[in-house]
């Protein structure tokens, strides 16, 4: 078979085409496609930490707020137990009550010093010296033991428990005490 | 053999030229290409779109995230804040010591024989594990009152070891005294002595029973 030379003419104008097509195709559409794939897909990529970030703070934060009620309920129970005002004011007293609810007629609490507690932001440590002239040993011991339970922020550091010589059956004590409370 | 003769050749000759034309075949693959390049560029805008959406939403998401992760952080350090706080309040009340078992292990060993003149205690050491050292001073009587003391001793010492780490209580001081004292109805000689009983205390110690009447509360009043 034997093409004719219009026919040649129409062939070869047809090849032309379909590579002017093919390449138009690929430069004006295709390619342009691609490129624009490729961006997005690298911008997501880098967006990726950033959203992992995201969502890693968040996740902590409410893993922390899961925690905080407990948290929040110790420290109401903490600032229930720290009274308004001068720790001066309530405190002497306080020691003095609690001592005389346990049968020790008096007590008599002195301030010694103040010093910050770096674990305890917000709230510092008062130290207290408490003379008790004249009490029995065992409620003296009965009362020390539930004062201490009763007020966890008082803590008893030391106590000196001496026998009175002009009464053998009394003792002189002077115990100290720190306290915590607010700043 | 017969011959056959096939007198429409030129007919079938021309039918065929025009089925098999060149110009017909290469516009006819012009066509399929040109298909089939639609067909690719329509599959690629179709991923380019899916891309394009996946962008938007991870962008919306960004965009929602922000706010809401800059509040996160905000809150996190407040909430550590209030966790750590609230953790140290608890480790402090769980690792504080209490001296009312001490007290009582105390008074719980002292027999009417012995007399604590004087008894001191320090739980301010500031170290870790707690070293807390107790020191009771007194006045033994009995027909061998060093043995006495010397019981007293072992005897603070066997009741703190089943609570306490580390116990050890020794002499500070043991001496003769030249008193005697009246103790059930006969004159017994009597010691002066001073024990001094160091232990470790590592944490989390029960809180304080209130101590329980024992022969011990009237240690202190036992007469001479």
């Amino acid at each position: 078979m034997k093409l004719s030379k219009p026919q040649q003419q129409k062939v070869v104008l047809g090849a032309m085409l379909m590579v002017g097509v093919i390449y138009a195709v690929n430069e004006f559409l295709l390619s342009p496609l691609a490129l624009e794939r490729v961006a997005l897909a690298d911008e997501m990529t880098s967006n990726e930490p950033k959203l992992s970030e995201m969502r890693g703070q968040m996740a902590r934060t409410k893993g922390l707020e899961e925690k905080a009620p407990l948290a929040t309920q110790t420290l109401s129970q903490v600032a229930a137990m720290i009274p308004d005002g001068a720790p001066i004011a309530w405190f002497p007293p306080k020691i003095s009550d609690f001592f005389k609810a346990g049968g020790v007629e008096k007590a008599v609490a002195k301030f010694g010093n103040e010093t910050l507690e770096k674990d305890l932001p917000g709230y510092r440590k008062l130290s207290w010296s408490v003379e008790i002239p004249s009490c029995d040993f065992l409620r003296f011991a009965t009362t020390m033991a539930k004062l201490e339970n009763a007020e966890p922020l008082v803590e008893f550091t030391g106590f000196e428990l001496q026998s009175n010589r002009e009464q053998a059956d009394s003792q002189r004590a002077l115990l100290s005490v720190n306290n915590i409370i607010k700043q | 053999m017969a011959l056959r003769i096939n007198l429409y050749h030129e007919i079938q000759r021309a039918r065929k030229e025009e089925q098999y034309d060149p110009l017909k075949i290469s516009f006819m693959c012009l066509g399929f290409v040109g298909l089939c390049l639609a067909g690719w560029y329509f599959m690629r805008l179709s991923e380019t779109v899916k891309v394009r959406d996946e962008h938007a939403r991870q962008v919306a998401e960004i965009e929602r995230l922000k706010p809401l992760s800059a509040k996160a952080k905000a809150d996190e350090q407040q909430l550590r804040a209030k966790i750590s706080l609230a953790e140290s309040f608890t480790k402090r009340i769980e690792e504080q010591f209490y001296w009312g078992p001490v007290l009582e292990y105390i008074a719980s060993v002292i027999p009417p024989n012995i007399q604590v003149t004087k008894m001191s205690g320090d739980s301010n050491s500031g170290e870790i594990p707690r070293r807390i050292s107790v020191s009771v001073e007194g006045v033994a009587a009995g027909e061998q009152p060093r043995k006495e003391a010397e019981d007293v001793r072992l005897a603070l010492n066997e009741v703190l070891s089943q609570k306490y780490k580390g116990v050890s209580a020794s002499f500070r001081s043991l001496d003769d005294s030249i008193e005697k004292v009246h103790f059930e109805g006969r004159e017994l000689p009597t010691a002066f002595f001073a024990i001094t009983i160091n232990f470790t205390v590592a944490g989390g110690v029960q809180a304080a029973p209130v101590p329980a009447v024992t022969k011990a509360a009237t240690a202190t009043t036992a007469q001479r």
